[in-house]
């Protein structure tokens, strides 16, 4: 095998890497947050005293949780086309993310803010708060707190999920990657620099998280 | 319009039990070079070459793991032709589910020994242990109970992760579904099909290893 | 004449097969410091937390200010605002600074303006000895200074009944005086309040009645003099003979 790494050409395709870098960064992100906002909604659902809320909320997390988000892109995908609904593929690959994404999330929260003692909750009760206020003011901003490692985990994940979308045509990284190593026949050096872009993220997730971490840890322990 | 027929379903259950066999074997390849990366990783030992192996490996482990699953099948599938090696579908999709698993059992391996308290060390050091010694007789055993919940929810996440290999063509389950859609135009059913499968296996051995969870931890 | 303030007639609560509250009758003037003891685990905190309704009771009354408290009916948020509730151990937002403490509650619940709700807390929190404080977070406090802050915070609310739930039982035995001392202050103020006590000398001195609780119910009630000095029940006698050694 005769291969010298060569990255002169490389260079010359930059623009692809931006744009899957971008795309990726982009649906990374919007994906994460649309997942905590429906995170946080099934997380209370699941301990709501409503049983029906109960019952919806675990039986989502249950069959996200335990199918492959591969084939939940599918089933959006394909199946909604079957029906005649027509989702640009991008709108569907990001509400697959985002919905896989909340249901891991929701168990995260759920622990979290189930560790947040009896006794506080107790005391927000006795000062007149209602569930919701005490929600607010204790089980959310306490219990967020508790699980921030595991939501860094959970954002990494997402970020390493988005390389899913690569299937329907999306232009991110994977995608990216694949296109390079056609054109420029440097399949090494494309694969070895979308990997270091991925691990790049990945080291800004961390960093991201630590500075929130310092911040909001620095009221309690 | 083709209609489903008895002939497609047997072929997606084919597609199921190769996924089964697939990640059975990748476990049973993966986990003793998993256990001796992961102890490797987590000796203690001022020696040069001992701790050149352990950045080698640490690098290695912290590569997989930062990047997609996808990438590195692309890269074995796609990628390796450009330099002459030509694997099949079925060869990238075991060689890189080998390497993705080796990566995460050793860092659980790796974990699970170093999250075993530290008064055991100490213990077993009043007591004249030496290293070798407290390794084996009391921080290994205890190490493996703890190991054992998250390699339970690994195997889990690898029987999802290997529908990964339908992009490049491997015969598994979720590529099963995709020929038969294709074929039939039966999107929903087909898939929900395929999707019921992987649940019939996950969410039990989900139940299982949270049951696990609470026995070991109790 | 003293108001009745408060009165649970035949209140009756069960946790699953455990009857721990049987029959229970209780009435507080306004104005008055009753003090509750007994043998740990029998259920003298219940009594405490079905008075604000923190546990729900499975039968009888109770009257708040000679009405009827109807949870169906009536709205038990608004009911709990007439109660102080102060707890053994602590419970304060860790996440929120002292004054912000205080504030919280006043602020989301009874909806007084930031300002005003400042201004009380910072008496309050001067009228604890705790005024130097009011930027630091739980964290930083001892215990008997975090369990100043709990009860500023629950004074914040104007309660109309302080509810003491052995709150120097965490403290350590040196730190309990400093709370003591805010207490015995409220009472001298006329601020009416049930506590359930360890603290025996405490309740002697500061009390105006002593209820001696026992297997669900309240075995006997009387001053500090008749029940410390001439007990009546033999229950009672054995009780003070064990803890008075």
């Amino acid at each position: 095998m005769n291969y010298t790494l060569q990255f002169r050409d490389i260079w010359r395709n930059f623009d692809f890497f931006v744009e899957g870098f971008f795309h990726t960064l982009w649906i990374s992100i919007v994906a994460m947050l649309i997942a905590v906002i429906i995170g946080t909604m099934i997380a209370v659902a699941r301990n709501s005293k409503v049983k029906t809320l109960r019952l919806l909320s675990s039986v989502y997390v249950e069959a996200i949780r335990n199918t492959p988000l591969l084939i939940q892109i599918y089933l959006l995908y394909f199946g909604l086309g079957e029906v005649g609904i027509q989702i640009p593929a991008l709108a569907c690959g990001l509400i697959s993310l985002s919905l896989n994404t909340a249901a891991y999330t929701a168990e995260i929260l759920r622990a979290g803010f189930e560790s947040v003692s009896k006794g506080i909750r107790e005391a927000s009760a006795s000062l007149g708060m209602t569930l919701w206020q005490t929600y607010k003011v204790a089980i959310f901003p306490l219990g967020f707190r508790a699980v921030l490692p595991s939501l860094c985990n959970m954002t990494i994940q997402c970020l390493l999920a988005s390389s899913l979308l690569s299937t329907l045509g999306i232009n991110e990284l994977t995608n990216q990657a694949t296109r390079i190593a056609s054109k420029t026949f440097r399949s090494f050096e494309s694969y070895i620099i979308i990997a270091l872009f991925y691990i790049l993220i990945t080291l800004g997730i961390t960093s991201t998280f630590n500075l929130i971490t310092k911040r909001m840890k620095g009221s309690l322990h | 319009m083709y209609r489903f027929n008895i002939y497609d379903l047997s072929f997606i259950l084919r597609g199921f039990l190769i996924t089964i066999g697939v990640c059975l074997g990748t476990m049973v390849i993966s986990s003793p070079v998993a256990i001796l990366i992961g102890l490797i990783r987590a000796l203690k030992s001022k020696n040069l070459i001992l701790k050149g192996l352990q950045s080698i490996l640490t690098l290695y482990i912290k590569a997989v793991r930062g990047t997609p699953l996808m990438l590195i099948l692309m890269f074995l599938f796609f990628g390796l032709p450009f330099v002459g090696v030509n694997l099949s579908p079925i060869s990238s999709g075991i060689i890189g589910l080998s390497v993705y698993c080796v990566a995460y059992l050793a860092e659980i391996v790796r974990t699970g020994v170093e999250s075993v308290a530290k008064t055991q060390w100490e213990g077993a050091a009043a007591l004249g242990f030496t290293y070798l010694q407290t390794m084996r007789a009391i921080i290994l055993p205890q190490a493996i109970k703890i190991m054992l919940p998250p390699s339970a929810s690994f195997f889990i996440g690898l029987i999802k992760d290997s529908s990964l290999c339908s992009v490049i063509g491997f015969v598994e389950l979720a590529r099963a579904g995709r020929i038969i859609v294709e074929k039939t135009h039966q999107a929903f059913f087909v898939f929900g099909l395929v999707a019921l499968l992987y649940f019939v296996i996950c969410y039990p051995l989900s139940m299982m290893t949270q049951k696990m969870e609470k026995t070991l931890n109790a | 004449m003293l108001a009745e303030i408060l009165k649970l007639v035949n209140v009756n609560k069960s946790f699953g097969d455990l009857q721990v509250l049987k029959n229970l009758n209780l009435s507080v003037n306004q104005g008055e410091v009753v003090s509750i003891i007994g043998p740990s685990g029998a259920g003298k905190s219940t009594i405490l937390r079905c008075i604000n309704y923190l546990e729900p009771i499975n039968s009888g009354e109770i009257y708040f200010e000679n009405q009827s408290f109807n949870p169906l009916k009536s709205n038990i948020y608004r009911y709990r605002e007439n109660f102080g509730f102060v707890f053994q151990s602590f419970n304060l937002f860790p996440h929120l600074s002292v004054v912000e403490n205080v504030t919280l509650a006043p602020q989301m619940v009874a909806k007084i303006d930031k300002k005003v709700a400042q201004e009380t807390a910072e008496q309050l929190l001067d009228s604890v000895g705790l005024i130097d404080k009011k930027n630091s977070y739980p964290k930083e406090l001892s215990g008997g200074q975090q369990q100043r802050v709990a009860i500023a915070r629950a004074l914040a609310m104007k309660p109309k009944v302080m509810l003491l739930d052995e709150i120097t039982s965490a403290l350590d035995p040196e730190i309990t005086g400093e709370v003591l001392k805010v207490v015995s202050d409220l009472a001298k103020q006329g601020k009416t309040m049930i506590l359930v006590t360890h603290e025996i000398g405490f309740a002697k001195q500061m009390s105006d009645r002593v209820l001696f609780f026992e297997g669900g119910c309240i075995v006997e009630d009387g001053t500090p003099q008749e029940i410390f000095n001439n007990p009546r029940s033999d229950r009672t006698k054995k009780f003070l003979a064990n803890i008075l050694h």
